[in-house]
């Protein structure tokens, strides 16, 4: 694992004596590391959903996979699906991935529409210096869920930060 | 005469707090509409006479033919073949399913017939189609095997007509 710990040595010796001399020496250390940074590299796409007259789920998980619960994907047009991919480089230090709670899509004929994704999941692809995240999520969908394009480009924050 | 040595020795060791980073992501996904069908005309044999046995076959266009002509006669009712509407989503592919059942003579008496079905939608017969976000028509012909000396009556029986996207 790879930890950072960020180290100042400092060695003073003083030599004060009641004649005039006096020496003084001094060691010191520091590492400085770059600012932990994220970039996004693909949006999340749940892709084609068809939805029911009961409320369902959609998983989808950060290797790209889709299970429906209650409602049906459809196999002939999976539409585009695609976890959120970010890439964020680190320098080799452990930071930590902050997600949110949920995030909100509307519907773009109809912006009274809305759909709730939450269960936000994340699985790192680790390098030495830079990880490729993928995340994934839930979308849950009502019962009798209107029918057409639902997103949100005000996008959802992925932040990082060193632990 | 005095000596004093002063020694600080100062081991620090902490956590480098660099300012945290973020990135925002577009989330999209399109909810596509559930598949519904609804039932138009039922699927009427018409009269038959049981004679020496044989297939009657009503097309998906409503045609009667026999495999024994001993068998036709003039009908009391239309003859008619099935007819449902099927709403799919445009360009989605669907599949129909349709069993085999048996018609039960509707007085008790006469042994069941069975009955297989045809059907057509959008011109395609295999058991597959696709969807035009519109009401697409449903047709239903069957094929009923009358056994020779079959007891006269009223014989009926009912089938469920499945669509599934594929």
């Amino acid at each position: 694992m790879r930890n950072y710990i960020f180290i100042l040595l400092s060695l003073i010796v003083f030599s004060v004596s009641a004649q005039n001399s006096a020496s003084a020496s001094v060691n010191s250390r520091a590492t400085i590391i770059d600012p932990i940074q994220i970039d996004k590299t693909v949006d999340l796409d749940f892709g084609n959903v068809i939805s029911a007259y009961n409320p369902g789920q959609v998983i989808l998980s950060p290797d790209g996979s889709r299970v429906a619960y209650g409602v049906q994907i459809s196999n002939s047009i999976p539409g585009t699906v695609n976890p959120a991919e970010a890439i964020v480089t680190h320098g080799n230090n452990n930071y930590s991935i902050t997600l949110p709670e949920q995030f909100t899509l509307y519907n773009q004929e109809n912006p009274n529409q809305v759909l709730i994704i939450d269960q936000f999941t994340v699985q790192p692809q680790e390098g030495s210096v830079m990880d490729i995240i993928k995340i994934g999520g839930t979308l849950n969908l009502e019962a009798n869920q209107t029918s057409g394009f639902y997103t949100n480009s005000s996008g959802f924050n992925v932040t990082v930060s060193y632990n | 005469m005095k000596k004093i040595t002063f020694i600080l020795l100062a081991l620090i060791s902490g956590t480098a707090f660099a300012q945290d980073a973020s990135a925002t992501a577009t989330v999209n996904a399109e909810i596509v509409t559930p598949i519904e069908i609804t039932e138009g005309t039922d699927l009427n044999f018409g009269s038959i006479v049981a004679a020496g046995g044989g297939n009657v076959r009503v097309n998906t266009a409503g045609t009667r033919t026999f495999s024994n002509n001993d068998m036709d006669v003039a009908t009391a009712t239309t003859i008619s073949a099935a007819s449902f509407n099927v709403t799919a989503a445009d360009q989605y592919s669907y599949s129909i399913s349709i069993p085999s059942i048996v018609l039960t003579d509707v007085a008790g008496d006469g042994a069941d017939m069975p009955v297989s079905f045809t059907h057509l939608v959008n011109g395609q017969s295999d058991g597959n189609a696709t969807g035009s976000g519109i009401a697409q028509e449903l047709l239903v012909g069957g094929l009923l095997t009358v056994a020779s000396g079959q007891t006269e009556g009223v014989y009926d029986g009912e089938v469920t007509v499945t669509v599934a996207y594929e």
